[in-house]
């Protein structure tokens, strides 16, 4: 019998867990292929719904649900002690967990995602709030509830970090908001980023900074933040700027897994070293890295992990079947951009074409909300 | 360095000049302190852009330590030589593959 090891339950590793059970389905029938996901959550959070609850437009039910039930049944999940991952040895095709059992895989899936890393900023941790942990979008729903004016920093702290266009949603949201509420002319805000502009790529730069104009948004970059005063209520940067600050609101610099490094097998960030067409894990023909685990320049993004998993699913089971065929990923991500509360622009790009961001609308908010509810009905499930 | 060789106009020597230099530049490579930490293909599209992407792999290696980077464009090669230089870092090496560029940058 062969042996698909995923780790990692999030977004990435639940996508690609239910596509791998839909392409391998005879051989899992007669028993050839077992298919296992180790994670210690038991609970999947939808993250890029985490900016909607921060701003107080969903409720935190909303983007939470249980991994077992989003997981095909032929799926073996272990969660817990059993699923906490404490080593990936991938010159000995094993993953250890917590438990101390040493699991052998004949392929791995390495999905173990990218995580908050405060402590690289002094005073952030005490100082911020994010939406992009589901903990941290609740304390943030209520410090902006109580917000009655002032000035409103939002800071970007390193790149790369999981879903690149989210800050541009929070402060377009934001702004919105304070429009809605009647607070406009009492706010002030100013985005702050670490490379110049407010976007990586030129033409959503270029848009977005647009908007922002149009919507007396301050913009101050680059911007790379050094160390936050949290009773003072000032944070600083590399390139001698002071803002003082009634709210901060931004995004934490991210790292990856600390089993990645524990385990040796990351960069200094933790990201694991990927080839950027196969997806395969550098050195190791048998082992996938798939979503914001990996190192390549491409978007940490849901939708990144969605299209990554065609290509993983294809190449493992190819490889089941005897098949010589590898196919490549084209770089390919598609991200909508709120712009406000009721319209929204997107991307779409891969490696070789840059986007082209239509003008934002309405239609294209309902898009967004659309796409966010078929998550765990659709994409989750791997049914397209 | 022992190594030298001399600019000529003369069409026949121009070759092996150019092969002289390409000697000597690897030499002054290999003989440098730096290590390369990480390559980075910069060639596709991404959300951090070029600049973003590098701005996160130079924040986390050390002083002395170097990255090589392979760029799709003249132009993204002149954005990201102007950011290197404005952060201190510098371009160690610059070479031509085809239409691609490949930078060493050494922080």
């Amino acid at each position: 019998m062969k042996r698909i090891i995923i780790a990692g339950g999030g977004i990435a590793g639940t996508i690609v867990a239910n596509r791998l059970v839909k392409a391998l389905s005879p051989e899992i029938g007669k028993g050839e292929v077992e298919l296992v996901v180790i994670d210690k959550s038991d609970r999947h959070v939808y993250q890029p719904g985490q900016v909607f609850v921060g701003m107080g437009l969903v409720e935190p039910t909303e983007i939470i649900k249980n991994e077992r039930d989003l997981l095909d049944d032929r799926v073996k999940f272990l969660h817990g002690e059993k699923g906490e991952i404490t080593k990936i040895d991938p010159a000995n095709n094993t993953v250890v967990t917590a438990d101390g059992v040493k699991h052998t895989y004949d392929y791995l899936v390495i999905a173990t995602g990218s995580h908050l890393n405060w402590d690289e900023i002094p005073g952030l941790r005490e100082a911020e709030y994010t939406p992009w942990s589901y903990d941290d979008a609740l304390k943030m729903r209520e410090a902006v509830q109580q917000f009655q004016g002032g000035t409103v920093v939002i800071n970007v702290a390193r790149l790369p970090h999981k879903c690149p266009v989210g800050p541009l949603e929070m402060t377009l949201m934001f702004e919105d908001w304070t429009r809605r509420i009647g607070i406009r002319d009492k706010t002030r805000i100013i985005y702050t980023y670490p490379i110049q502009g407010v976007f990586g790529i030129k033409s959503a730069n270029d848009l977005m900074i647009k908007i922002f104009k149009e919507k007396g948004i301050e913009i101050i970059s680059p911007f790379t933040v050094t160390r936050v005063d949290p009773k003072e209520k000032i944070i600083e940067s590399q390139e001698g700027e002071k803002l003082k600050f009634d709210l901060l609101l931004g995004v934490p610099p991210h790292v990856g897994a600390k089993v990645i490094g524990d385990s040796g097998i990351g960069d200094k960030r933790n990201w694991v070293p990927t080839d950027k067409f196969t997806l395969q894990m550098k050195g190791y023909s048998n082992v996938y890295v798939i979503g914001d685990t990996t190192d390549i320049p491409i978007s940490k993004a849901g939708s990144t992990a969605d299209f990554e998993s065609y290509v993983v699913t294809a190449n493992i089971v190819n490889d089941i079947r005897g098949i010589k065929q590898k196919k490549m990923y084209d770089g390919s991500v598609f991200c909508y951009i709120g712009t406000g509360l009721d319209q929204a622009t997107y991307i779409r790009f891969n490696y070789n074409n840059p986007p082209i961001p239509p003008p934002p609308s309405y239609v294209h908010w309902w898009g967004k909300i659309l796409y966010n509810k078929l998550y765990w009905t659709v994409t989750a499930k791997a049914i397209v | 360095m022992l190594v030298s060789f001399q600019i000529t106009k003369n069409k026949k020597n121009f070759n092996k000049n150019i092969y002289i230099r390409k000697i000597f530049n690897n030499i002054v490579r290999d003989m440098s302190s730096y290590k390369i930490q990480k390559s980075l293909d910069l060639t596709g599209t991404s959300c951090a852009g070029p600049i973003g992407e590098l701005s996160g792999v130079m924040d986390e290696i050390g002083v002395g330590e170097a990255v090589e980077v392979i760029l799709g464009d003249e132009a993204t090669k002149k954005d990201v030589v102007a950011w290197v230089t404005k952060k201190g870092y510098k371009v160690v090496s610059e070479t031509k593959e085809g239409n691609k560029f490949k930078l060493i940058i050494q922080k």
